[in-house]
């Protein structure tokens, strides 16, 4: 970790393959080659093997048929019978073989296709979709570009809507997401690099970010961390969140995803670093701060007034998801007193008669409710959410009627469970639904002070926690003036000031992959 | 170095659940109770019973279960007078808990009724109790009543859902009607402690049907009210102040924010009544030292007040004629305040007024002189010198009584 | 050298604010008040002007060394006696830790009497082994939000709540006589001694140049937080029976009332000492923790935390019979103790350091090899 501040060597090469093959070298004759590529794909029948002829050497074009885009191999089959046929100029017979590669190499325009000698290359190739033309006699293979790109279209992010705002959200193509970000950064400074993880899956992922606003170490670091990953398949952004993590165990999400553009480049303007990842909608952004995931898309685009109040009627959202129950359940065993007299008398009248303690009441209905939601999402669209809702209120009242729980608990819950979606954060929401029962055991045992020290834990926990370097509660603590403005209210974009995010020199209390301690020197960050 | 560092996690990691299974097994929910399990108690009441034992009554609500709607607050709850004697308050408690199905619950008692006897004799002991248990809060009110204090609990709520709160709102009510002053638990202990005051605190009854009446659904019917104050000394009750003697207290204590009074009318304007409500008081309270070593009081009061009724046919409204009224005012005042005094000071020694407290704060050391003897006879040798201001400063909506005969003078 | 993070200025004087306001809060009042009465506003001040000294000492030492922490110094410096006093220091700690814990205990079991006393024990000494274990940057980061939402929490309390006291009842001023104001200036000076556990992170500030405003600025503020609860009980409850009070802030809390719906307010208590006593008992076991690691050479002062807490733990319970034996402690062994060790020893050793620096004998050995 202390040798990211001394390298300012460059940075990874593109394409950096983890799996580190050897290089093998095309075979002399095209039929070993041929008998290689065949071994390799032993069993796939969608590997199509055409034999061409150029000239007088036989060659040989090769494709997964079920991945080319079929209207560009038929443009090259047809630029290549073109070649057969066309009579050719200089005949020699020394450089009969050599010619008909030159000639190729010629006919078609460097965008198309591109030489290549390593035979896992050209596995490759053929994996990702290009058609590549073997030879006898040529010292390269062939690969064109025939990689089909459908898919999904550009369209309304689904998790993310918004009143206002663009409607564009990513797509599963590396490329067209990219697109999408350099479309709305026309900046030169906007930096690209692209890389393959996961050594089945070999996913396509992009690290983007703006330098000159970004952190050098923050950017060292993330390479760093993408290139130690080996993972055999990344079929998610997710997998690659899980090993950029410093806190593996940690409920909190130390990285923020998004599907919507915008979001993402505000995110690169503030000097943060994009991950797009082949496959999935969900970008990354890193580092990500405890303040973040209490922003909402909107607070951005609506004026600045509003959003603050509703930033803080969020983080009062927040902790009402959190509390609540635990609050009721301490309050109704253990604290008595506290209660005015008449809500006691009203409270102690609700409850005659009911068998169980409240404790158990609440556990049972938390967990009720959690079923709901779960089975709420697994429901066909149109009747998943009217399920949940009269599913929830019809449970709570018959249980009610029934004389298995009180008619308060029942608010109690479903004020709880409402206001977790207050939280934009999907994420974040997860961590809420954690914490909520912990707290309630220990508001049960323990009263308001078993509600404190559950608080002070996770409080604790956000206060060692980093995200790539930076104490995830910045600008909290570490205090950061500049950073109140978001934090506290909603500053209008008139009046904004960019507070750069910087790597803190502390040593990180849960140190990242190389988990040893590194004597380091201290001091050289700012207070 | 691999191995240590995923051992070192690993004892890490365990130590948490071995804390946890720790918590859980030694603590489980002992603290915790349910709310059902509650005998919910907002008022005692402390006889004395024979062989000097207490007599407790504790008034219990019982709420009426169900998750039925919510029912009105009058149905919500019914409530329960359990009573058991004991030799002091903590075993009279336990024994009261012997027929409890519930656990008794204390944290909301906020109301005290103490029979005359119990006042006279018993305070000191009967308070060291309430002070001590930590369920008890300090600002329970303290109340005397001159019959029997099992019988005010008895006494069922008409216009609220319980008598606790039947009395508060009467309390509440009778800060503007200042007719008598409340004091609590912690001014109660504050006089035991210190020697400089004495409190008066107020004194409950139940209506005879005379004065006061009040008829529900077609019956006639008993309730609670507060009516003047008892008078402490050192500890016990000394003797009882009316309406208008309490008044005069609380005109000394600056107190005074409501309050209705009549005078006849003044002379010339014929039969009837002139009723004046008080608006602000100011009172100030000051000593006076002087070389030969004695002191004195100085007491200041200022009154504001509107014509609230007036009944006298000929009487004279202007500027003139409210100036007059307000010697009248004046007057009326410095009697209420000298009954008192004269009651509370001379009569009955105790000083409810805070002429202690007034000396100890500006010269200790005299104060520690006089001390011994305040309350044989220095209170009551002590000159206060009084002197009253009043201002009649509204007439209400109209200028002239209303039947006034003939054009306006 | 095992401690490698490091906290800013603020936060290491908020970390000083914290640990000593919450014992002047809860328990340091009686004694004040128990001696002085309703002077206890003029012994505080006093008392804390006496007590600079100390901050200044400590403050001092931290400027010169920094990074070494107080225990470090000593038993680096002296070969066997300073490492003597260093063990000193470290009972000194530990005896302040289970001090903190069995009060932690001691309050909340009368709260909650039904819950056994050793479940109140186990759960802060886990928390704050937690705290601890996570390093001294995260609890001065918790101690920077915590500190300013309390005081906030306090702040409103008072302005809520102010209408119900009868300041009247401070007077007479000096009523007694200079005697039981010095006495309690005393116990002020005594109380302000605990700055020396500043001693083992102060070191760790990130501009030791800076340090001394603020630790002057957070004693200033210490003794501004502490007037409140020194006048409030007496306004309340009059000088005699605030004197007779085990808690008398509690007792205030739950007095007071701020209109009809928010009139109990035990749960304002209850946060502020969780919280309180969590940071206190957190930086002395630290000093303990580390200290120890210091003192032995240690690579790492973790491992230590666990058999310590137990350790404490299991002392908490043998440390007092009952309330009052604590309470005979806190009366007359607290404030001398206090005295040697926050303010005996450090002026010594800052003098000391003082001396040697002028003289040229090498401090610590790796500080002056460089120089030779």
């Amino acid at each position: 970790m202390a040798t990211w501040t001394k390298r300012k060597s460059a940075l990874p090469s593109q394409e950096h393959d983890r799996n580190n093959k050897e290089r093998v070298p095309l075979f002399d004759r095209i039929e070993e080659t041929l008998d290689y590529v065949k071994e390799t794909f032993s069993d796939c029948d969608d590997l199509t093997i055409r034999p061409v002829t150029i000239g007088k050497a036989p060659g040989y074009l090769l494709y997964m048929n079920v991945i080319v885009n079929d209207s560009l191999l038929n443009g090259i089959e047809e630029r290549l019978s073109e070649l057969r046929h066309s009579p050719d100029p200089e005949r020699t017979d020394e450089s009969a073989t050599a010619q008909p590669f030159d000639r190729l190499q010629a006919a078609f325009p460097l965008s198309q296709a591109t030489e290549e000698d390593d035979l896992n290359q050209v596995i490759d190739a053929i994996l990702y979709g290009m058609t590549v033309l073997l030879l006898d006699g040529a010292p390269h293979a062939l690969r064109f570009q025939t990689v089909s790109s459908d898919g999904r279209g550009v369209d309304e992010p689904v998790t993310e809507q918004v009143v206002r705002g663009p409607r564009e959200g990513f797509v599963e193509q590396l490329n067209t997401n990219v697109m999408l970000i350099r479309r709305r950064i026309r900046s030169p400074d906007l930096k690209a690099r692209f890389q393959v993880l996961g050594s089945m899956t070999r996913t396509g992922v992009a690290v983007l970010y703006v330098q000159g606003i970004a952190d050098d170490a923050i950017v060292h670091e993330i390479h760093d961390r993408l290139r130690k990953i080996e993972l055999e398949s990344v079929l998610e952004s997710n997998y690659i969140e899980q090993c950029l993590q410093d806190a593996k165990w940690s409920p909190f999400p130390q990285l923020y995803t998004s599907e919507r553009p915008d979001r993402i480049c505000a995110g690169l303007l503030e000097g943060k670093v994009a991950i797009v990842t082949e496959g999935t909608p969900f970008v990354l952004l890193a580092p990500a701060l405890f303040v973040e995931f209490l922003h909402s898309n909107e607070d951005y685009y609506d004026g600045s007034l509003p959003s603050t109040f509703i930033r803080w009627v969020r983080t009062l959202g927040l902790l009402i998801s959190c509390f609540l129950p635990a609050f009721y359940v301490a309050i109704t065993t253990i604290h008595q007193d506290l209660l005015q007299t008449p809500l006691l008398i009203r409270i102690s009248g609700f409850r005659e008669d009911l068998p169980y303690p409240i404790l158990i009441e609440a556990l049972f209905m938390q967990l009720i409710f959690e079923l709901v939601r779960e089975a709420g999402l697994r429901m066909p669209k149109a009747i998943g959410n009217a399920v949940t809702i009269v599913g929830t209120l019809v449970i709570g009242q018959a249980a009610v009627q029934a004389g298995l729980v009180g008619a308060l608990m029942v608010i109690v819950v479903a004020v709880t469970a409402l206001t977790t979606f207050v939280l934009p954060n999907y994420a974040f929401m997860q961590v809420v639904r954690i914490i909520s029962f912990p707290m309630l055991l220990l508001g049960g045992m323990f009263g308001f002070m078993g509600i404190i020290v559950g608080l002070m834990f996770v409080l604790a926990h956000l206060c060692s926690l980093r995200s790539v370097g930076v104490p995830y509660l910045t600008p909290l603590s570490p205090a950061r003036r500049t950073g109140w403005a978001d934090v506290f209210w909603q500053s209008p974009w008139w009046a904004k000031q960019t507070s750069k995010l910087k790597s803190d020199s502390e040593q990180p209390a849960s140190a990242g992959p190389s988990d040893t301690r590194q004597p380091q020197p201290g001091g050289g960050g700012s207070s | 170095m691999i191995a240590n560092a995923w051992a070192r996690r690993m004892r890490r990691l365990a130590s948490l659940p071995c804390g946890l299974a720790i918590l859980l097994l030694t603590s489980g929910c002992w603290s915790s109770t349910e709310i059902s399990d509650l005998a919910i108690i907002t008022m005692i009441g402390i006889d004395a019973a024979e062989n000097g034992n207490f007599r407790l009554s504790a008034l219990i609500i019982r709420p009426l279960g169900g998750n039925q709607q919510a029912v009105s607050a009058q149905q919500s709850s019914t409530t329960v007078v359990a009573e058991a004697e004991g030799a002091n308050l903590f075993d009279a408690m336990r024994k009261l808990s012997f027929m409890m199905s519930k656990r008794l619950y204390w944290s909301h008692l906020d109301i005290i009724v103490m029979s005359e006897s119990i006042a006279r004799s018993k305070l000191a002991p009967s308070l060291d109790f309430f002070n001590r248990q930590h369920q008890f809060r300090k600002n329970i009110v303290m109340l005397v009543t001159r019959s029997s204090a099992a019988d005010i609990l008895k006494t069922s709520s008409q216009l609220e859902g319980s008598l606790g709160a039947e009395i508060h709102g009467q309390i509440r009510n009778s800060r503007l009607a200042a007719n008598t002053m409340i004091t609590d638990l912690n001014d109660f202990n504050r006089s035991l402690l210190q020697a400089t005051t004495d409190h008066i605190t107020g004194e409950i009854s139940v209506t005879k049907g005379q004065k006061l009446a009040l008829t529900v659904n077609q019956k006639r019917a008993s309730m609670v009210y507060i009516r003047g104050a008892a008078v402490f000394r050192e500890n016990q009750l000394v003797g009882w102040l009316d309406r208008e003697q309490t008044r005069g207290v609380l005109w000394l204590r600056g107190k005074v924010h409501g309050g209705i009074a009549y005078t006849p009318c003044p002379s010339g304007s014929g039969e009837g009544k002139i009723s004046y409500e008080y608006t602000r008081e100011t009172a100030s309270v000051r000593p006076i030292f002087q070389d030969s070593g004695d002191v004195r009081i100085e007491a200041k009061v200022h009154v504001e007040g509107g014509i609230g009724e007036v009944t006298c046919p000929g009487i004279d409204l202007s500027s003139d004629g409210i100036r007059r009224l307000n010697d009248q005012l004046k007057q009326d005042v410095t009697e209420e305040i000298e009954s008192a005094l004269r009651l509370a000071k001379d009569e009955l020694q105790a000083d409810v007024f805070g002429f202690g407290q007034a000396i100890y704060r500006a010269n200790p050391k005299l104060w520690a002189k006089l001390a011994p003897s305040w309350h044989s006879g220095g209170l009551r040798e002590l000159v206060v010198e009084l002197s009253v201001d009043a201002d009649i400063r509204r007439s209400g909506l109209m200028h002239e009584p209303v039947y006034e005969r003939g054009a306006p003078s | 050298m095992i401690e490698r993070g490091r906290i800013s200025n603020i936060q290491a004087a908020m970390l000083s604010i914290m640990t000593l306001t919450i014992m002047g809060h809860l328990i340091l009042l009686t004694l004040v008040i128990v001696r002085s009465r309703q002077d206890g506003w003029i012994s505080a001040t006093i008392g804390t002007a006496l007590g600079l000294s100390s901050v200044f000492a400590v403050t001092k030492l931290a400027q010169r060394h920094p990074g070494v922490s107080l225990v470090e110094l000593a038993a680096s410096r002296f070969r066997l006696a300073g490492k003597l006093l260093a063990m000193l220091f470290l009972l000194y700690f530990g005896l302040m830790t289970i001090l903190a814990v069995r009060l932690f205990a001691e309050t909340y079991s009368m709260i909650m009497p039904e819950t056994p006393f050793v479940a109140f024990v186990a759960i802060i000494l886990l928390l704050c082994a937690y705290l601890v274990h996570q390093g001294l940057e995260t609890f001065g980061r918790m101690n920077q939000i915590m500190l300013p939402v309390l005081v906030a929490v306090a702040m409103l309390v008072v302005l809520l709540t102010v209408g119900q006291k009868d300041y009247g009842n401070l007077l007479p001023i000096l009523g007694r006589g200079p005697g039981p104001v010095a006495a309690g200036a005393l116990s002020i000076m005594g109380w302000f001694g605990e700055f020396v556990l500043m001693g083992m992170i102060l070191p760790y500030a990130r501009h030791p140049a800076k340090l001394m405003r603020y630790t002057f600025a957070a004693s200033g503020l210490t003794l501004l937080f502490f007037i409140g609860p020194v006048t409030g009980p007496i306004a309340m409850f009059g000088a005699d029976e605030a004197a007779r009070l085990t808690f008398p802030t509690f007792a205030e809390v739950r007095y007071i009332e701020a209109s009809d719906v928010l009139n109990r307010f035990d749960a304002i208590a209850i946060l502020f000492w969780t919280v309180g006593l969590m940071f206190r008992i957190t930086v002395f076991f630290y000093g303990l923790c580390l200290g120890t690691g210091q003192l032995l050479k240690l690579r790492d002062y973790r491992p230590l935390i666990l058999p310590y807490g137990w350790l404490l733990g299991g002392c908490a319970f043998w440390f007092a019979d009952n309330f009052e034996e604590m309470s005979d402690f806190l009366f007359r062994v607290y404030v001398p103790l206090n005295l040697v060790f926050g303010y005996a020893v450090p002026i010594l050793l800052a003098l000391a350091s003082h001396m040697m620096k002028k003289g040229g004998i090498p401090l610590v050995a790796n500080e002056s090899s460089q120089r030779e």
